[in-house]
């Protein structure tokens, strides 16, 4: 039986997956949107099947032995870690999206969540893309805000942007923007929590973002057995407020931290090369190895399409993000190598004395 | 220990010293075996120590948890692809000359050592104005002709055939070139089933045709996974008809379709292409150079993209003609036919 999901984030963009498989037996990790899940979508803007499927790569250049590639299509077959798949793209580059995904993967995350790998190869690089040409960007970074007025903290992977949050919200009454992304749209920026109920988990029972042993994991697939109401979440989740400031959290194992003012310049580069690092990043659940994939499709049809949208990408972005960045202050925090509750009393400190 | 000297044409220099006794590290001896001297040289470009170190990785910024960078200087505490994994340590290459690499690695993480180097020497040529493009290149009274394209669009097909018809190799995966000049790159023939010729069939013994079979076979039987390349030194087959540099007449880039078709295309998408195809051959230090320039925008190494762009401008001459080629997956000799018309234009 076919079981459909629509999701619609903040009216800008709507989609749905389609899938044969059973929900998993963890939901929020499974289906890491559905915070934005609605009844149902008109005319969704991605469509991402899961499932076997009959490819239509007909008349396609042939890249590497393995990319076909033509006008506004991308498919292949793709291995990586404990995963194989097979994907096919359908306005790839502009228009209505369709993605069809079939794959097999190895191990318990079969079972615990059989959707999650689609959704993290194709189908959140193909949210960022279209956000972005819409001019509403997905930044890799945390958000919190207060009075309506949002703090957008940058980092790379291991820079406690999720430890930081959980403490503005649980100890300074912040509300919750993200934890992983959020959006910024002209000065405002957007909610885009991911995996709500693992953030929900995390603030309530761990000092840290971090998994502390093995007790801690089967609680948290307790919690997440008896927890699925989004709306009813424990987090404070602020729809959007005014960007305020942001911050370039960087961890240091130097003596001595410090804060200080970046360029605009700076920060647009730091905040490209942040993006395109993250696609370097594993998939969440570690299913496949040096996860550059969506990348490698990305940079694979810009090699056939010099002058298309998805080769200018990135430096549209760039443009884009110089003009609604002009306005706010930009700060690089250093923070030491290891997390302690001194920490976060430096760090709003720094932050909020911006 | 091993210590190894290397001289690419007088420009890259650099030196291996190799404090491990892990067997299967051959191939990176093979890869650059042409430009190996036995003299001992001063004034390197690089020095790699394989074997196990201690990393300088105090005061550093940290980032995804095993990346280390302060100015100058990048370590990465583990990585890993497929079944290798290692970790490294790179300083001294805002620099120029001098800079020390340290490589590590279990057991068969050293067979995939290859991209360090590789990077390493293409980061160098780079720095000092030079472009390395993936594409190979062959020459005929001294005109070059380069053949670019990504895997599988037949480059070491057409390099052959054209040697059999009195062309000389300068480089069969790899060139460089500088102010308008083709300069050899001559690294092993990568030779799998599809891309062996009758020339090169009657020259190899019969040890390596065994191998290639049974390189075949893996690869089948592993449904892909396992791809290993059988590697000849073009040098042993073709002696006499290698030479070191000749003057660019033109560029052809195949990119495989249904069929023959060629088309001009000009200079400014010729270098979009070659630059994503040096990303795609670099996915490793892709990531790393995006890691060092999230900490550093402005040095040397997150400029490295850059740079290459501009060395492309400066050494691909304006007046030459580029050519897209659409091939056909299988080739016959109507290709061939088709793209000597174009070279004897």
């Amino acid at each position: 039986m076919k079981q459909e999901m629509s999701y619609n984030i903040h009216n800008i963009l709507k989609f749905q997956i389609v899938t044969n498989k059973r929900g998993g037996l963890m939901r929020d990790l499974n289906l890491p949107f559905s915070f934005f899940e609605v009844k149902e979508v008109d005319d969704p803007d991605i469509i991402l099947n899961i499932g076997k499927f009959t490819p239509s790569n007909k008349n396609c250049y042939l890249i590497d032995h393995k990319y076909h590639i033509k006008d506004n299509y991308f498919y292949c077959k793709d291995a990586g870690g404990r995963a194989k798949w097979e994907i096919e793209i359908f306005g790839f580059e502009e228009g209505n999206t369709i993605i069809n995904f079939n794959e097999t993967v190895l191990g318990l995350e079969r079972i615990l969540f059989p959707d999650l790998l689609p959704q993290d190869i194709a189908l959140k690089p193909m949210i960022e893309y279209k956000l972005g040409r819409k001019d509403y960007f997905s930044i890799h970074s945390a958000g919190i805000s207060k009075n309506n007025q949002a703090y957008v903290l940058v980092g790379r992977g291991s820079a406690f942007k999720t430890t930081i949050t959980m403490d503005f919200v649980r100890n300074a009454g912040y509300n919750f923007l993200g934890d992983e992304r959020v959006i910024i749209y002209g000065d405002r920026v957007l909610n885009f929590p991911i995996h709500l109920f693992l953030y929900s988990y995390r603030s309530k029972y761990l000092p840290t973002e971090n998994f502390r042993n093995i007790l801690d994991k089967v609680r948290f697939v307790m919690y997440l057995r008896n927890n699925s109401d989004y709306e009813n979440s424990d987090v404070p989740v602020v729809d959007s407020s005014k960007l305020r400031a942001m911050f370039f959290i960087v961890r240091t194992n130097k003596p001595k931290v410090r804060k200080r003012p970046v360029t605009l310049e700076r920060a647009v580069d730091k905040l490209v090369a942040n993006e395109k690092g993250e696609m370097f990043r594993n998939p969440s659940m570690n299913l496949s190895d040096f996860g550059y994939h969506y990348l490698k499709y990305m940079l694979t049809y810009s090699y056939i399409f010099p002058k298309s949208k998805i080769a200018t990408f990135w430096d549209d972005l760039e443009h884009k993000l110089k003009e609604i960045l002009d306005k706010i202050p930009i700060y690089e925090v250093e923070i030491q190598e290891r997390y302690t509750s001194k920490s976060f009393q430096e760090i709003i400190k720094t932050i909020c004395s911006d | 220990m091993i210590e190894k000297y290397y001289n690419i044409h007088d420009i890259v220099k650099f030196k291996i010293v190799d404090r491990t006794n892990f067997f299967g590290k051959g191939n990176f001896y093979k890869e650059y075996e042409n430009f190996e001297t036995m003299e001992k040289i001063d004034n390197l470009d690089f020095t790699i120590y394989f074997g196990k170190f201690t990393p300088a990785n105090h005061n550093c910024y940290i980032t995804e948890d095993k990346f280390f960078i302060k100015e100058n200087y990048f370590y990465c505490k583990r990585d890993s692809y497929k079944f290798g994994n290692w970790e490294f340590e790179i300083s001294r290459f805002e620099d120029s000359g001098n800079m020390i690499v340290h490589y590590s690695s279990k057991f068969i993480g050293y067979l995939v050592s290859q991209f360090i180097i590789d990077f390493m020497v293409h980061f160098n040529l780079n720095e000092k104005g030079y472009s390395i493009v993936h594409g190979s290149c062959v020459s005929k009274e001294g005109r070059a002709f380069l053949f670019t394209a990504r895997g599988g669009a037949g480059k070491t097909t057409i390099i052959l055939n054209l040697m059999e018809r009195g062309f000389n190799l300068l480089g069969d995966d790899l060139t460089i070139l500088h102010k308008g000049e083709a300069i050899g790159f001559l690294s092993p023939l990568n030779i799998f089933s599809y891309n062996i010729s009758p020339l090169i069939i009657e020259k190899i013994g019969f040890r390596k045709k065994l191998v290639l079979s049974l390189k075949e076979l893996l690869y089948k039987m592993t449904r892909g996974y396992i791809k290993l390349f059988t590697q000849i030194n073009a040098r042993d087959i073709f002696k006499d008809n290698i030479i070191n540099s000749s003057q660019l007449h033109s560029i052809f880039l195949l990119t495989p379709k249904e069929s023959i078709r060629i088309e001009q295309m000009d200079k400014e998408d010729l270098i979009d292409n070659l630059l994503v195809n040096q990303k795609l051959d670099t996915p490793f230090f892709y990531s790393y150079i995006l890691e060092y320039s999230y900490i550093f925008p402005e040095n040397k190494l997150s400029k490295h993209w850059e740079r290459y762009i501009e060395n492309l401008t400066t050494n691909l001459p304006d007046d030459i003609p580029i050519y897209k080629v659409e091939v056909p997956r299988n080739y016959d000799s109507r290709v061939f036919e088709k793209i000597l018309q174009f070279i004897s234009k």
